[in-house]
């Protein structure tokens, strides 16, 4: 459950942050009731304002995917949205491909790099 | 200024704090490393000694200005209220310095930053009954105050002061969590599982100090309620039976009383109040059954807020030690993250 945000992106990184949560809940990576954790620890973990943090999660707050609450803090709402199956295939799709392009783009041997993308993948 | 015998104990105990924060308890990384059974490597541990000798120095230099200003503040209150005001300050002052002592690590040069959308509570890091723990001492803390404001043999007088700051100390249950969380939300320092684990032992570390500090101050309040207790639990004067012909007020100094050769039931009692007034009662008491001077209502309570002072002083003394060296006490932690990623996500780009 890691969450990166790229500075150098032309997306601004509260929409970074709000389409991987979406992404990961939409997946069931995320499970209903889980906690996530507060604007302060992750702006502070992102080394971004809490303003950033605070304004992605209010828009998942609006999509129904996470709710607030004053003393619990943030968590993944109990029936957030699903994403639709194809949705989920498109992206894949899309990743995989991605993936591929930078791996013969950069003349790396296959077997390593899948290698290490599977090491990523059972960590 | 004459001193009572705990008075002159608690002044040298104090002195013997002051000199064992700068003699002793010395953080050693190599100890720190074995204690949480973590390999000791190079990088993590010039993470550690740096971390170790800040959050002493914050420790130290918090709480010998708390105690100085805890003790000046406590002044006007009589020695009781400088001990243990100092105490409150020395206490405080170290949990800020605990939680401020913490090293900030800063963030990577690179564009991309990662984290791990775990939320981090302080639960995971903390003995299993310390929450717990604190919230009993706080309510015990609350509810002996209120009895023996209750149960007060007379008027408060200047106890009152005593006792709302007795009741202050219930503030160092939400500041001292407020410390653990702002500890709890700082940058992760990015890197390997074991760095991951020593920085999460380091907090975990941080986070019990705090939470012996915050017991500390609410123990000091105990000692205070106590102090307070004790004072309005007794008082000097004439009396018999509920019926009182002469009471100075509680904290007076100077008491005496006396008779006259030519009237022995004629009484001359003397006192200086908190506010350094003299008074002077001449009473004539009618018969022999009379209490003349220090008069206990009712023993039982008397020694519930002595003994109550007693284990507000020596608890709080436990906890500044536990505070001190909570280093050296193996941590709980969350369980060890897996590999982390974009260290080697960097080595494939």
């Amino acid at each position: 459950m890691i969450l990166a945000v790229d500075g150098a992106a032309g997306t601004p990184p509260y929409e970074q942050i709000r389409a991987q949560i979406a992404r990961m809940v939409g997946g069931g990576v995320l499970a209903p009731g889980a906690r996530l954790p507060t604007i302060q620890q992750l702006a502070n973990d992102l080394a971004l304002a809490p303003g950033t943090v605070a304004r992605a999660y209010k828009e998942l707050e609006r999509d129904g995917i996470v709710v607030s609450k004053r003393r619990r803090g943030t968590s993944v709402a109990e029936a957030p949205p699903k994403m639709p199956t194809k949705e989920i295939r498109d992206e894949l799709d899309a990743a995989v491909e991605r993936f591929a392009l930078a791996i013969r783009q950069l003349g790396a041997d296959h077997d390593d790099a899948l290698g290490k993308a599977r090491r990523l993948l059972e960590a | 200024m004459r001193l009572a015998i705990f008075e002159i104990v608690g002044f040298v105990v104090l002195l013997t704090i002051v000199i064992g924060m700068f003699a002793g308890g010395r953080p050693n990384a190599a100890r720190f490393f074995a204690t949480n059974d973590i390999a000791p490597r190079p990088a993590d541990l010039d993470h550690v000694e740096e971390w170790l000798s800040r959050s002493r120095r914050g420790r130290v230099a918090g709480g010998l200005v708390g105690m100085v200003l805890g003790a000046l503040g406590g002044a006007p209150l009589g020695t009781g209220g400088m001990i243990g005001g100092a105490g409150i300050g020395l206490l405080a002052g170290a949990m800020l310095g605990i939680a401020t002592g913490h090293p900030r690590s800063q963030p990577s040069t690179s564009n991309a930053q990662h984290a791990w959308l775990v939320a981090r509570d302080e639960r995971d890091y903390l003995p299993v009954h310390a929450t717990s723990t604190t919230y009993a001492i706080a309510g015990l803390l609350l509810a002996y105050g209120i009895f023996a404001i209750v149960t007060a043999a007379g008027p408060l007088g200047r106890t009152s002061a005593i006792f709302a700051v007795g009741f202050a100390t219930l503030l160092a249950v939400p500041v001292g969590r407020r410390f653990q969380r702002l500890t709890l939300e700082l940058r992760r320092p990015e890197g390997d599982t074991e760095s991951i684990r020593v920085d999460d032992a380091l907090r975990a570390s941080a986070l019990r100090g705090i939470h012996h500090a915050t017991i500390g101050v609410l123990l000091c309040g105990l000692l205070l309620l106590g102090y307070a207790a004790v004072s309005t639990q007794t008082y000097f004067g004439i009396a018999h039976d509920g019926h009182v012909l002469v009471r100075a007020e509680p904290l007076s100094t100077s008491l005496s009383a006396s008779t006259t050769p030519a009237d022995p039931h004629r009484y001359d009692v003397r006192w200086r109040s908190p506010d350094g007034a003299r008074h002077r009662v001449r009473v004539t008491v009618p018969n022999r059954g009379y209490t003349v001077g220090t008069i206990w209502p009712n023993h039982g309570l008397v020694g519930l807020a002595y003994w109550l002072t007693v284990i507000g002083f020596l608890g709080a003394l436990v906890q500044w030690g536990r505070a001190a060296r909570a280093w050296r006490r193996p941590q709980r932690t969350p369980p060890p993250a897996p590999e982390v990623f974009h260290s080697t996500l960097g080595s494939i780009s």
